[in-house]
């Protein structure tokens, strides 16, 4: 089986005229025997090393950890790696190109000890992903805030950012076999001890074992083979998790017979993801990453349903705080917060601000103002109310605090969907994305849905889920972007989540859909409070309470599809204002709702205004400045979660 | 609450056919019916009442148009880029205002520079034709249709005559084309003498991607290789004869299957491609290295632009051969 990969692999190239054309003139034509011997076997061995090496670092990790779920890319060792190695090249531009496994090793160091500090001694392994996955996202939204700023700095880590096998010649093989070569003999002598972790950590201890210093050493041997392949390939996901599967599945039981199994299996997963990506295209070059994704993303889902099953851990309860007694007051001053916010962003257009007492003379005189900047901040304001509106009754209805539409795959599914409109209609103009988006959102609930009707909605695996999806949507659009050749920069920019070239008719779009909706939602506040308390009491008082969660649920999807459709995927925001509102007044929807809207209003406004502002005349994404905030809080926001879980 | 979905989807659909786009046509032609200029461009028409004199233009490649009329536009999107990149013997004034990057131009500074045309790319900012066209009227030029692309030479000098038309220095951009025309024979005669060992060639920028190097290797629809093969060389790629923007992307495999020309070859000064390929055998063993066949004629030639940049590439391709 491998064999034939590798056969396949090796025939790949832009010389080559296929499968058969290319071994029958191997021995005849010394060009091809070139292209054979110094750049195809090299790739071939580079992926080789990298699928083995991250194959036994995931084993590694799962058996440490007892952890089914764990492997470099799902504990954000990849991506802090990564961010490591980007940073250095930018601020060490002298010496970027020394020690990079060492930096790659301190970053996937750092990124496995954060996740550890936040995890806590729980372990619970549907956690553990998740925390990992939020932990990526964190640092790869710091990667990409890097490569904003510092854009001429790191041209040429692009491609990499995903992982490519691109090999120029021996160097990066005969820069990584050593490493890999002896930390894997050290693996194969640990082997036996790490065996007796089999048994469980107090029997282990019983035998005498010191089960403390072995655990450290795999993790530096797992976090090590990992750090190899972000220094010579950049990070690839899923293959750790999925291989040691596959070999545990074969029926290997023991570290020794584990470890080769390990190694061939990562090698040929690897190897065969780097023959399909190269199927699809053969001019440019596609990141093998991608494929890994979109492979690997199903698996991860389907094998987090089955660690989740039997085990119902229910809803967590969203309890918030009740600081103040008077609720209307602290209504008002968030309203009054909201305007001061609107106001100072009105006063800055272009690049510079407007001084307070020649306001009134720029709005009365100066129409642009009001074609541009006014109608910009509207719909940012509006945008971020009906965001955190959806939010809101996601969470509520789930009952999950964790809920909102870019964390559950809602927002990329939008996106994914949109792009896939514009290859599929290739004529059809840029307009039509917002009805792609509508129809993507929606697909990616009802899937999520599906998948997690039986585990009851629970709070982890609906997140697990949806990173997943984000992961697969996001590997589809670069695939999407490289094939199809369309108007790359007006879609690029929407997809990064942009409040620019807002108008008129988006004011109008979402005034709209806040007037209709709106009130609805407040009318129904009481049923929501309701829902919160679980089924039982709600089909008590006489409510069908199935048929309103699936209204509520599709309700909730329509006001993030109308933002994704208006500013592209902004993330977020839901997330953050309903969880904050709910520490300001407590769960009662009645007063929730309102600093809710308006919470999620001020902080798209003000992403905006920074975004305008920061490099001004040039304009930063909303979305990046939002992620910025938004990766963090949802840690902070898991870690605490995590306590109520475990009281 | 079907209703209210329904509702929604209509109103998406609503706004978007609002914002539908008019027919792209390509001609130009200027009306004489009194003073009032019009030209039609790849959005619709633009019409003007006096010839613009201050204007903003949102793409390099423009933006060196209307520099080869004499004209320094009171705006531009990048400025910093343009001067890194596009390397020409006509520069931008220090007064011309950076009014954001080419992807998101800030709509209020160019409002705030009160143009009288703005002129842009329509696959850039075709999105924001309405905002553009509130601020002044806008002329959208298009390289990337499949009609554009046949000839990407042609479209260049399409769109000169066009702005040319409109700013009234059409005598002025005859002129240049016309040197321009003079300056390829000339070239061509010069090249003949120097007696290459093959006419055919290949062009390529090349940069490096993650350590590996990625090659553009320019079609026959391109500007580039349009003026090669006016001064008398002949393009080794004749099929894609309509890749987008005028190149296809390739690794070194890819740049075998043309090793027998002679290599062109433009690669920014500080990128390490050749270092890389130093010791590469592949590389090495290609017909123009072993023949020593390689000319640089360097990283800061512009291959996207206009005439000016048409101008230059002839000057450093003497140079290169020459040496």
């Amino acid at each position: 089986m491998f064999g034939l990969l590798a056969s396949i692999h090796v025939s790949q190239g832009q010389s080559s005229q296929g499968y058969f054309t290319f071994w029958q003139q191997l021995r005849h034509d010394p060009q091809q025997m070139n292209f054979f011997l110094y750049s195809r076997l090299p790739r071939l061995m580079i992926g080789c090393i990298a699928g083995a090496a991250l194959a036994v670092a995931g084993m590694l990790m799962q058996s440490i950890t007892k952890n089914p779920l764990a492997s470099a890319s799902t504990l954000g060792i990849h991506a802090g790696a990564y961010f490591f190695v980007v940073a250095w090249a930018i601020f060490f531009p002298k010496i970027s190109g020394e020690f990079p496994l060492l930096i790659a090793f301190g970053g996937g160091l750092a990124a496995a000890s954060l996740v550890w500090g936040l995890v806590g001694r729980g372990l619970d392994p549907v956690r553990v992903a998740l925390t990992g996955m939020i932990v990526s996202m964190l640092f790869s939204s710091f990667t990409g805030a890097l490569q904003l700023f510092f854009s001429n700095e790191v041209t040429g880590l692009f491609l990499w950012g995903s992982g490519s096998l691109v090999q120029l010649d021996w160097l990066g093989v005969q820069f990584a076999w050593p490493w890999f070569t002896v930390t894997l003999i050290v693996a194969l002598l640990l082997s036996r001890k790490l065996d007796v972790l089999l048994l469980g950590d107090e029997t282990a201890i019983g035998l005498g074992q010191k089960v403390g210093g072995i655990k450290v050493l795999g993790w530096m041997i797992a976090i090590f083979l990992a750090s190899i392949t972000v220094a010579v390939v950049g990070p690839i996901g899923f293959v750790g998790i999925i291989a040691p599967h596959i070999v545990r599945l074969i029926g290997f039981r023991l570290h020794y017979s584990m470890i080769l199994g390990n190694i061939v299996i990562g090698a040929t997963l690897l190897i065969g993801a780097d023959v399909l990506i190269r199927f699809i295209t053969q001019t440019q070059e596609l990141p093998v990453g991608a494929m890994t994704a979109i492979i690997g993303g199903p698996v991860l889902i389907y094998l987090a349903i089955k660690m989740s099953k039997g085990k119902k851990e229910q809803a967590s309860t969203l309890n918030g705080h009740d600081f103040f007694p008077r609720k209307w007051l602290i209504v008002l001053c968030i309203a009054a917060v909201a305007l001061l916010v609107l106001f100072v962003s009105v006063l800055f257009g272009g690049t510079s601000f407007t001084p307070v007492n020649e306001i009134v003379q720029e709005l009365t005189h100066n129409i642009y103002v009001w074609d541009f900047r006014i109608p910009r901040i509207l719909v940012s304001f509006l945008v971020g109310m009906l965001m955190a509106a959806g939010g809101m009754i996601l969470q509520s209805v789930l009952r999950n605090p964790l809920a909102d539409a870019s964390v559950l795959g809602v927002t990329s599914g939008a996106g994914m969907v949109a792009m896939l409109f514009l290859l599929l209609f290739p004529g059809m103009p840029f307009y039509f994305i917002p009805i792609g988006a509508f129809v993507g959102a929606m697909l990616a609930m009802i899937v999520i849905l599906v998948f997690s009707f039986r585990s009851g909605f629970q709070p982890m695996m609906l997140v697990l889920m949806g990173i997943s999806i984000s992961a697969i949507g996001s590997a589809f659009i670069q695939i999407i972007i490289v094939k199809s050749k369309l108007h790359v920069t007006q879609a690029l920019t929407w997809l990064s989540g942009s409040t620019y070239g807002s108008s008129w008719e988006h004011v109008l779009l979402a005034a709209l859909v806040v007037v209709l909706f709106f009130p609805i939602i407040y009318y129904f506040s009481r049923t929501f409070d309701v829902l919160l308390f679980g089924d039982e009491l709600a089909t008590g008082i006489g409510l069908k309470t199935q048929k309103v969660r699936l209204y509520m649920i599709i309700l909730g999807v329509i006001l993030s599809a109308v933002s994704v459709a208006i500013v592209g995927t902004i993330g977020f925001i839901g997330l953050l204002a309903p969880h904050a509102a709910r520490r300001m007044v407590g769960v009662k929807h009645q007063y929730m709702f309102p600093i809710t809207i308006l919470l999620g209003g001020i902080l798209l406004t003000v992403a905006d205004f920074l975004g305008r502002f920061l490099l001004a005349p040039k304009d930063v994404p909303a979305g990046l400045l939002v992620s910025l905030i938004g990766a963090p809080y949802l840690l902070y926001l898991l870690r605490k979660t995590g306590k109520i879980v475990g009281k | 609450m079907k209703k209210l979905l329904v509702l929604v989807i209509a109103m998406v659909f609503v706004l978007t056919a609002c914002a539908e786009k008019g027919e792209v046509e390509k001609e130009v032609k200027e009306s004489s019916a009194g003073d009032k200029i019009e030209i039609s461009h790849a959005l619709g028409t633009a019409t003007f009442d006096k010839v613009p004199e201050r204007v903003v233009v949102l793409e390099w490649n423009y933006a060196e148009e209307v520099l080869a009329l004499d004209i320094q536009p009171v705006g531009v999107a990048d400025v910093e880029g343009f001067k890194k990149w596009v390397k020409i013997d006509k520069e931008l004034g220090d007064d011309v205002v950076d009014v954001g990057t080419r992807q998101e131009p800030n709509l209020e500074e160019i409002a705030k520079l009160n143009p009288d045309v703005i002129i842009t790319l329509a696959n850039n900012h075709g999105k924001i034709q309405k905002d553009l066209e509130k601020i002044a009227p806008t002329i959208f030029y298009d390289t990337t249709s499949p009609e554009a692309t046949k000839d990407l030479y042609q479209t260049a000098m399409n769109s000169f005559k066009a702005t040319a038309a409109l700013l009234q220095k059409e005598q002025q951009a005859d002129e240049v084309i016309k040197q321009l025309e003079e300056k390829y024979a000339k070239a061509g005669q010069e090249i003949e003498s120097l007696n290459l060992s093959t006419k055919e060639f290949l062009f390529t920028q090349a940069y490096t991607v993650n350590q590996a190097p990625t090659f553009r290797l320019f079609t026959k629809n391109s500007m580039v290789s349009h003026v090669l093969e006016a001064v008398g060389l002949e393009n080794t790629i004749t099929d894609n004869l309509e890749a987008d923007w005028g190149f296809i992307d390739a690794n070194i495999e890819g740049v075998s299957n043309y090793q027998d020309a002679i290599l062109i070859h433009a690669v920014q000064e500080d990128d390490p491609l050749f270092d890389n390929m130093k010791n590469n055998k592949v590389w090495n063993d290609l017909t123009f290295v072993k023949e020593n066949q390689l000319y640089d004629i360097g990283g800061d030639t512009w291959t996207f632009g206009g005439v000016l940049s048409a101008d230059n590439l002839v000057n450093n391709l003497l140079a290169a051969i020459k040496e």
